[in-house]
């Protein structure tokens, strides 16, 4: 018997990464905001690997958190182990990734939730979304029959959406780390129209720490100068744990390649598509056969635990197969197992229903979120959250949804691939997804959003003003390099040539001694007297700045002649059949895809250089009749 | 003093070996240049409008090409608006292109893409008030059948620009895996092994970027004028090049006053060549008159032929000669059938006889060498035809210029990736390709990654 229980502004379905962001950032901006999910004890769970960041979506979180996210500060409080990758690289590709505390991180989650202002948190299972005559959501009913009404709905299911849990040759219905699945929900999504996709991903076992040989494998250590991921952050870290490097050997290789017969994924048992990057042990092993050894990491899941993550090794052999292949691996020879390996298919959609705001084109107050919107990955996930849920909550007030552009964010890469190509298997940010990787730093995240976050409500004044601190510093530290020469000097001689330089005689401004290369900011306090004393993070802005000056100006350059594209925004009205000059194929493609500008519609596949002049002049055309 | 007259040619069929292939002239000598290779009936001038006729194609040196069906269109009413031809030919891509380099050789120059929709614009034959047309424009810029025929002639361009560019997306591929993998026991190239990858990419680019340098004439034509002293056999020679007798030719000296031209097609590049008036002191006013507008000519010429009587050189030949010192040229020792000693000129020269046609062939292919500094021939190398493309990759040029300095300077070489990126976007605009998928494909192609 269905009975209506209550009214919200913001319903979010499912408190994984990307609904605990959509439900905190919806409540925030105002929203009278309710989150629904299966389990309670499973918000903010990390059902596959124990850290957050990586290359890329370190990016993401540093996002996340410039605009006033919650991902970077839940990890900050619960990590146990932080490393900047690629600090021997361009600052473009440094990325920040931490092991956090599986537990930990999970209780700090649902406590920021549960103490959010404005945002309800429920144990249930939403089993239909209702609509009105016009496609748009008018609320939510749970498998117990409470009808809820709400302006606007996330759908953030993640893998639990049709959850099918496969190891070796058995199978079932399941959601991730042994949760329940969500199972009429796809009906409901397909009785209204929508396209769904089925896709899979995977986890490798967990085994107890105490049966690891350690002393045979290569011990991992945390950065001695952790960055945290928040900007709003001065505390000092340190870190708690190793990580540690093993690897495969042929005769891993050899026991795969002997019963891969009862591979799921080359048996058939799997129809899901599966991430390319982020393949199984045995996908590896039949790929590239070549390879002589693959390279496992053993990442500790939390300080309270003893159970060991294999980095590398997921897989979704049967369960006698996987502990054969455990125990044919250095160090790993007597470990117990603690969890299976298993391989998840689950239903998302077909992103390209989606606007850039990730609100359906066709549904009116449905927004998607996560891996429903077919990423892979909590820090896609989470920025995907946060952006659907301030959009949500944005036209529940009848303003402007924000949308970040190519050239302002990862986040805005993001949602474009998505939401303009679409994709065939599970999405996940990577730094050569982006074109502007110079301007999208880990390092500026701040520079980029902070003002937009603030502006739309997510960030507080102090915050803000503290924000504008930093960057009138980093400002002065600028100017400061800029118009101070240092005399020649021996020790100044010796800086250059250890690096390779010729001596100088005469005395040199700071800033043209920082843009040579190998010459670093920290490499030239000894010569630099007027030196002030301010953070690292500001000094290490002033110094990417100034020393890749000529790289950041280039790609702003093409940003700014890209941006007229972006900034020609075509009418959602508009008409594509009635454009003359549009190539068949490229009438189909618009129509299907409503593009939001002439930037986005270039983009698409299938739609040419010509067909967006015929565009352009078409447009150029109707604003001169509407005049 | 322009190659084309307004009659353009081209294949308004997409490349490939279809059933027919129909090959479109329009312009006001669009009926008299078929008719000098069109052998029907009737004469294309004379036949009746819209109403296909069978025939043949012949060139001009009398070789059967093709039977073909041929209709003739008259302006206005046609797509162009102008006096317009089809010539349905068999759809060979050889027996095509043959038939369009013959109708070139009767004296139609290649339509630059977007040249028929343009004149149908121009015509009023489109709207452009309703802006819409534009779109057709541009549209036939990317054309297939359009760039195809300027492809055609060129060699294939899109192969060598996907060679290049798949060259570069490999070695970005390459620095970037290792920036979105730092965990990874990844085999990648050293900074310095990168350096050499580009330089070859460089390399590549410039070879390409030379052949522009071809292309042009390709699509331009070779503006040749004979120049030299009154009556070295001028207008023979251009005679004998042409096969016609155009020019006329008498033992008296100052004979041709006015520059007369004719067509000829070498190695897939058309060359006019201009009979001028015989440069010397004196002579009556109109001769004056003639001779003032050789000596001007030779500035618009691409290259001059400074023709000489063999064993009969003087000092006016080398005043004529020193006209010539900033310009490309041959000199051309005439009449060698009455006299081979050498001439006692300083630099190459080329033995021929008019009369015999002797030394002819060499000479043709020597004009198209000099022209293209010795560009090599479409058989061999593809060919930069217009602007577009040659825009295009010199901006590959130049970012692969900047990617190797900032990796030869030290700089982290993933600095290096954007302006790899940039290069293979620029050369896709010549093929219509995007980039960015591209170097993800390759990367979870060529390397094992992954958790």
């Amino acid at each position: 018997m269905d009975f209506h229980a209550e009214d919200y502004d913001v319903i979010v379905i499912g408190g994984g990464h990307a609904g605990a962001e959509a439900g905190t950032a919806a409540a925030k901006l105002g929203a009278r905001t309710a989150l629904f999910t299966i389990s309670l004890d499973a918000v903010g769970n990390m059902a596959c690997n124990p850290n957050i960041g990586g290359s890329g979506k370190g990016h993401l979180v540093r996002e996340i958190d410039a605009l006033g996210g919650i991902m970077g500060k839940a990890a900050d409080n619960t990590f146990i182990q932080s490393r900047m990758l690629n600090r021997g690289k361009g600052p473009a590709v440094w990325s920040l990734r931490a092991q956090a505390d599986r537990w930990a991180y999970r209780n700090e989650i649902k406590k920021r939730l549960e103490f959010t202002e404005n945002l309800d948190v429920r144990q249930g299972e939403v089993s239909d979304i209702l609509f009105d005559e016009n496609k748009h959501v008018t609320g939510v009913k749970t498998s117990n029959g409470a009808v809820y009404g709400a302006k606007a709905v996330v759908v953030a299911t993640g893998t639990y959406l049709g959850g099918k849990i496969i190891v070796g040759e058995n199978s079932r219905q399941g959601g991730p780390d042994g949760m329940l699945p969500a199972l009429p929900l796809t009906q409901c999504l397909l009785d209204n129209g929508i396209e769904i996709y089925r896709f899979k991903t995977g986890t490798p076992p967990r085994i107890s720490g105490k049966t690891i040989d350690y002393s045979v494998m290569e011990e991992q250590r945390g950065d001695d100068n952790i960055v945290p991921f928040s900007f709003d952050d001065d505390n000092e870290y340190e870190n708690r744990v190793s990580c540690y490097l093993t690897y495969t050997n042929e005769k891993t290789h050899e026991i795969i390649r002997n019963n891969l017969h009862r591979a799921p994924l080359f048996s058939g048992v799997i129809e899901g598509v599966g991430p390319r990057y982020c393949p199984s042990i045995e996908d590896k092993v039949v790929r590239f056969a070549e390879k002589k050894r693959h390279q496992l990491f053993i990442e500790p899941m939390g300080l309270n635990s003893d159970e060991m993550y294999v980095s590398g090794l997921s897989t979704s052999m049967p369960e006698e197969v996987q502990l054969e292949i455990l125990h044919s691996i250095k160090g790993l020879e007597h470990c117990k197992m603690m969890r299976t390996g298993y391989a998840i298919e689950y239903d998302c959609i077909n992103p390209l229903q989606l606007k850039a705001s990730l609100e359906f084109k066709d549904y009116g107050g449905l927004f998607g979120a996560g891996q429903f919107n077919g990423s892979s990955g909590y820090e896609e996930a989470a920025a995907q959250g946060l952006m659907a849920g301030i959009n949500a909550a944005q036209l529940v007030k009848g303003e402007e949804p924000l949308i970040l552009g190519r050239d302002e964010a990862y986040i805005g890469v993001l949602i474009d691939d998505l939401v303009t190509k679409g994709t065939k298997e599970p999405y996940r940010m990577m730094t050569s997804r982006s074109e502007y990787r110079l301007l999208l730093r880990q390092d500026n995240a701040d520079e980029r959003l902070t003002p937009k976050g603030h502006a739309i409500g997510l960030i507080d004044d102090e915050r803000y003003e503290k924000f504008k601190e930093k960057m009138r510093a980093v400002d002065m530290e600028i100017e400061r390099l800029e118009s101070t020469s240092v005399p020649p000097s021996e020790e100044l001689n010796k800086i250059l040539t250890d690096n390779g330089f010729e001596a100088i005689s005469t005395g040199i401004r700071l800033a043209d001694l920082l843009r040579r290369p190998y010459i670093t900011y920290e490499s030239l306090a000894s010569v630099d007297s007027t030196r002030p004393e301010i953070s690292g993070d500001i000094s290490a802005q002033a110094e990417v700045k100034i020393k890749y000056a000529g790289y950041i100006k280039r790609q702003k350059i093409i940003v700014s002649q890209v941006s007229k594209l972006e900034n020609k925004l075509i009418p959602e009205d508009l008409d594509y059949d009635n454009v003359y000059g549009l190539r068949i194929e490229a009438k189909q493609k618009l129509q299907k895809m409503r593009p939001r500008s002439i930037g986005q519609a270039s983009r698409i596949s299938g739609v040419s250089p010509a067909d967006i002049s015929v565009l352009i002049v078409a447009l150029e055309g109707r604003d001169k009749k509407d005049e | 003093m322009n190659l084309g007259n307004n009659t353009i040619a081209a294949v308004s069929t997409a490349h490939g070996v279809g059933g027919v292939a129909v090959i479109r002239v329009s312009g006001t000598e669009a009926a008299p240049v078929c008719d000098k290779i069109f052998k029907g009936k009737t004469p294309v001038s004379c036949a009746q409008p819209y109403l296909m006729q069978y025939g043949s194609i012949k060139s001009l040196s009398g070789e059967l090409i093709d039977r073909v069906l041929c209709v003739y269109m008259k302006g206005p009413h046609s797509y162009t608006g102008e006096d317009t031809v089809e010539i349905h030919c068999h759809g060979g891509i050889i027996v095509t292109e043959k038939v369009l380099g013959a109708v070139i050789e009767a004296g139609a120059s290649l339509a630059a893409p977007g040249e028929f929709t343009k004149r149908a614009f121009l015509n009023g034959k489109i709207d452009l008030a309703e802006a819409e047309a534009v779109g057709d424009i541009i549209n036939a810029e990317t054309d297939l059948s359009l760039t195809e025929a300027v492809n055609r002639l060129g060699g294939t361009l899109s192969d060598e620009i996907n060679k290049i560019r798949d060259e570069i997306l490999d070695i970005t591929a390459q620095i970037l895996v290792t920036a979105d993998y730092p965990e990874e026991d990844i085999d990648t190239e050293t900074a310095s092994g990168f350096a050499k990858m580009i330089k070859k990419a460089l390399e590549y680019t410039e070879g390409l970027l030379e052949t522009s340098k071809r292309g042009k004439f390709i699509k331009d034509g070779v503006k040749c004028a004979l120049v030299g002293r009154p009556n070295t056999g001028k207008s023979s020679l251009l005679n004998a090049l042409s096969g016609e007798n155009k020019a006329i030719v008498t033992d008296i000296e100052g004979t041709t006053r006015d520059i007369v031209e004719q067509r000829i097609v070498e190695d897939g590049i058309v060359i006019t060549l201009y009979d001028t008036a015989g440069i010397r002191e004196g002579g009556e006013e109109i001769e004056k008159i003639g001779i003032k507008k050789s000596i001007d000519f030779i500035k618009e010429a691409d290259i001059c032929l400074a023709v000489m009587e063999n064993g009969n050189i003087n000092g006016e030949d080398m005043e004529i000669l020193s006209l010539l010192k900033d310009k490309k040229h041959i000199v051309v020792l005439n009449k060698n059938d009455i006299n081979d000693e050498d001439g006692g000129i300083e630099g190459e020269t080329l033995s021929i006889s008019a009369k015999t046609g002797a030394g002819l062939d060499i000479l043709r292919k020597r004009i198209v060498e000099l022209v293209t500094d010795g560009a090599k021939s479409s058989v061999e190398r593809a060919m930069i035809t217009n602007i577009r493309q040659k825009e295009a990759l010199l901006r590959a040029r130049e970012n692969l210029r900047g990617a190797l300095s900032t990796i030869e300077g030290g700089f982290p070489i993933d600095l290096a990736a954007s302006d790899l990126e940039n290069a293979a976007s620029s050369l896709g605009e010549i093929t219509g390709e995007t980039v960015n998928d591209e170097i993800i494909d390759k990367i979870f192609s060529k390397f094992c990654l992954g958790k």
